[in-house]
């Protein structure tokens, strides 16, 4: 209960202050078409996505924590329209295991909120992940105990699907490139909350 | 202010970043790739705690929380496995199919017995289950080593607590569907140390999204509805609270801060051509 009010204070302290800010006449409105990013324009990105960070196992023998989680080579594809940046993203080549028993991909679509601050502008919006994981079938002998079984490959198709909370940043290169940083966290209400981040070369490719 | 680095070195360092994945998880059972796991969001566990070699109940179901904790902390998965206490369902009907409750964990007095084993071969545990028509795992059931006969070396009470978190864990893992994994990080190995903590590997996360996916927006939205924060107010309250936090608050502060900026700092200067 505490937090609720918390929020609801917080929140009216904010609202007052952009009202009075807005009442002077000085509305800060104004700068978002100042910045590098104010252009509007298509474009593409590529790099790294890292997965569930700090929260899987990276040594067998003590079970400690992989801080980079796993990555993956993320491509986008995006446009500038005013204050949003909406996005769509895809792991093109599948992250799969040595024996390619399965394969996983990601697709992520962002539809965030840009704040310009001088050269910088953060982001803040909604952000929806589709993990699918597709297998082939077929069987496996692995070690079981004493001996060893034959296990099955999996041989369905599945999507999991998580709409997410992203905060991020997107700082110009020049007039063409920039540098683009996400931080995901998916199902951010509940122990399962993971934490993702995102970072990929931009290329203006159009302007609008 | 604008860097002059080159856009190609940056994306050639990115690329450097790319790495392998040996992960292989599997479906538990042979000639059978489709399994479809539990039908179900909230899997309840039973347990038969009559004789655990000595361990008292609570340091069971102590042991019991730890490992389910491990599985119910993956964002991809919808699953979410919670004790429903205490059971008398015993392995012999368990594994005849007879018994009410399931899935169940049961300490087996007879487990070298009821599993075949040679006694004193290292195995401290067994998970299993069965399918019904539709290919959905229907039954399933854990049994603890709780023999005490001849070669007790691999029973539950001479194990640490950690490691009887981590054998639960694994065999959760097979009730759930899972078989072995090639991956020696993964929980799903087949062996693992006394010094392992208890943690998933991306193998093991991959099978859990596999086979029981989160499905947002028919699932709670954000998670929400499994609240793990200290307040109430159901999922509705949970997600304008994390809009809030998450999404509101960063804005109306970023936002005022470009008016702080204006004032006390000199403005940003403008690129001229």
């Amino acid at each position: 209960m505490k937090k609720i009010i918390y929020s609801i204070v917080l929140l009216v302290i904010i609202l007052s202050a952009e009202y009075a800010s807005a009442a002077s006449g000085s509305s800060s409105r104004s700068s978002s078409s100042s910045g590098s990013s104010g252009k509007s324009a298509l474009f593409l990105e590529a790099g790294q996505s890292f997965v569930n960070m700090n929260k899987t196992t990276k040594d067998s023998a003590t079970g400690s924590s992989n801080l980079l989680g796993t990555s993956q080579l993320l491509f986008s594809l995006g446009a500038k329209i005013g204050s949003f940046r909406p996005e769509v993203g895809y792991t093109i080549i599948p992250r799969k295991p040595e024996d390619k028993s399965y394969s996983s991909t990601l697709m992520i679509i962002q539809l965030p909120y840009l704040f310009d601050f001088g050269q910088l502008s953060f982001k803040a919006g909604p952000t929806y992940w589709i993990q699918k994981i597709s297998g082939e079938g077929g069987n496996v002998t692995l070690s079981n105990g004493t001996g060893t079984s034959t296990f099955s490959k999996p041989g369905l198709s599945s999507s999991a699907k998580n709409l997410g909370l992203l905060l991020g940043a997107y700082y110009p290169i020049n007039s063409s490139f920039g540098i683009d940083t996400d931080l995901t966290v998916l199902a951010p209400m509940t122990k399962k909350r993971s934490f993702n981040f995102i970072a990929q070369l931009t290329w203006n490719f159009y302007d609008l | 202010m604008i860097y002059k680095i080159r856009p190609l070195t940056l994306l050639g360092l990115f690329a450097l970043l790319i790495t392998g994945d040996s992960s292989a998880f599997t479906i538990s059972g042979s000639g059978n790739s489709n399994i479809k796991g539990w039908q179900t969001k909230e899997l309840t566990f039973k347990l038969n705690a009559t004789n655990c070699a000595g361990l008292s109940q609570a340091v069971v179901e102590q042991t019991i929380a730890d490992a389910f904790e491990a599985w119910n902390n993956v964002p991809t998965s919808n699953l979410k496995l919670v004790y429903g206490g205490t059971t008398t369902t015993t392995a012999a009907q368990a594994a005849a199919g007879t018994a009410t409750d399931y899935p169940v964990i049961i300490c087996d007095p007879a487990f070298n017995t009821t599993t075949s084993q040679a006694g004193n071969n290292g195995v401290t545990g067994v998970g299993t289950f069965a399918l019904n028509a539709n290919n959905e795992i229907s039954k399933g059931y854990l049994l603890l080593n709780a023999d005490t006969g001849a070669s007790p070396t691999y029973n539950i009470s001479t194990q640490s607590t950690s490691s009887n978190s981590l054998l639960i864990a694994h065999e959760v893992g097979h009730v759930l569907g899972f078989g072995h994994s090639s991956d020696n990080f993964a929980l799903m190995y087949f062996q693992y140390t006394a010094s392992r903590q208890l943690a998933l590997a991306q193998d093991d996360m991959d099978a859990l999204a596999y086979l029981y996916p989160r499905n947002e927006p028919s699932d709670k939205l954000l998670g929400c509805g499994t609240l793990s924060t200290p307040f109430s107010g159901g999922p509705w309250m949970g997600m304008g609270l994390a809009l809030f936090w998450y999404l509101l608050v960063p804005a109306l502060i970023l936002r005022s801060s470009r008016k702080f900026t204006q004032v006390f700092l000199k403005a940003p200067a403008q690129a001229h051509a």
